[in-house]
């Protein structure tokens, strides 16, 4: 059992392109069961979902995520933080192309085609609001990814704080409570391999910060 | 007469405790700060250069600032302000001394707030940059051609 969780968050992915297929409500419904089984501060249960799947409500959301996303990518284009990030890519007309897709916010649009979003909201008053709904969503995605079904969180609509309240409009999320994040949810059309990750000899340290094992 | 180091202490331990819940996301949480003071305030403009003309004088009116200019690049968007003797500035000040960096700015908040709203355009702000010696802060913003 577990090696079939440590599994199951190995071979998770964030998806971005979904088949043109709708996700049965019962699947949602385990996704969501997963969520609320989420340990949370003071068990506050902050969590709230609301499952979008009208076509106008992904389209606004999809828009919001796309000026977002450009708006950010075009200021990181403009101060040289884009090319810090992309030094490794020497071909320069790829990097064009890589600088424009960002620019352009496109990087996010997927969102509006996902068969399904579902968005994580908090309530505001307990304690723990990240970071309880941060483990409830963990718990979705490794529940999706066990049925099959490939997740992505897109933060653009929520990043910026003017966009959050045009979300919060948007989904008429009330005063108390806050979008937390939108999470794309559908039958992956695509197969990514694995990110890189840091390994642990570089992230584990030993009674205080910095310190290693055998040192 | 009021102790203004009572708000500075105040403002900048907000600041901190904001950039140690989100980090670098801080930066895009605090984009309407200022935002409040200023819808209060009458200002007008049908240009961004117009509406920056306004605000700035209007800030420099209340002793927010002591002055501010900007100049263009060539892609007619990306704009730097420098912006001289800021009355935010000892709030930086303290921020810096405890290692937190430049990342809000209500002056800066106010003028692209005034643009989006009165003119409708997208606005980005890139980076802020703080020099205490010369007491002026260098902040670049993205001014889009549209919304």
């Amino acid at each position: 059992m577990m090696d079939d969780v440590l599994g199951l968050m190995k071979t998770r992915r964030s998806i971005r392109r979904f088949k043109q297929k709708d996700v049965p409500d019962e699947l949602l419904e385990k996704i969501m069961e997963a969520g609320r089984w989420a340990p949370s501060g003071d068990n506050g249960q902050a969590w709230r979902f609301i499952v979008v799947r009208d076509p106008a409500t992904k389209e606004a959301l999809g828009k919001i995520a796309t000026e977002g996303s450009g708006r950010r990518f075009t200021a990181e284009y403009f101060t040289g933080r884009l090319d810090e990030r992309f030094e490794g890519l020497k071909d320069e007309q790829k990097k064009a192309k890589a600088f424009q897709k960002l620019r352009s916010g496109v990087v996010s649009s997927f969102l509006a085609d996902a068969p399904v979003i579902i968005v994580v909201c908090a309530y505001l008053d307990v304690w723990d609001v990240p970071y309880d709904v941060a483990m409830a969503t963990q718990n979705m995605q490794l529940m999706a990814h066990s049925l099959g079904l490939g997740t992505c969180v897109v933060v653009a609509p929520v990043c910026d704080i003017v966009d959050d309240h045009k979300t919060m409009e948007l989904l008429k999320v009330p005063h108390g409570y806050k979008v937390a994040l939108p999470l794309a949810v559908g039958y992956p059309d695509e197969s990514p391999g694995p990110r890189p990750r840091w390994a642990l000899e570089d992230i584990v340290f030993y009674e205080e910060f910095g310190k290693r094992r055998g040192r | 007469m009021i102790d203004s180091s009572y708000f500075q202490d105040t403002f900048s331990a907000l600041v901190k405790a904001l950039y140690y819940e989100r980090g670098r996301g801080a930066y895009f949480r605090a984009t309407m700060v200022g935002r409040d003071y200023i819808d209060r305030m009458e200002i007008k403009g049908n240009t961004s250069e117009k509406v920056i003309e306004n605000c700035v004088k209007f800030l420099v009116e209340k002793d927010i600032v002591e002055k501010a200019a900007y100049k263009k690049d060539e892609s007619d968007t990306f704009f730097t302000f420098e912006i001289k003797g800021c009355i935010h500035l000892p709030v930086e000040a303290r921020l810096k001394e405890q290692g937190v960096p430049a990342f809000v700015c209500p002056p800066i908040n106010i003028i692209l707030h005034k643009i989006r709203q009165l003119i409708g355009l997208a606005v980005e702000i890139a980076d802020i940059s703080v020099n205490q010696e010369e007491g002026t802060c260098v902040v670049r913003v993205v001014i889009f051609k549209q919304q």
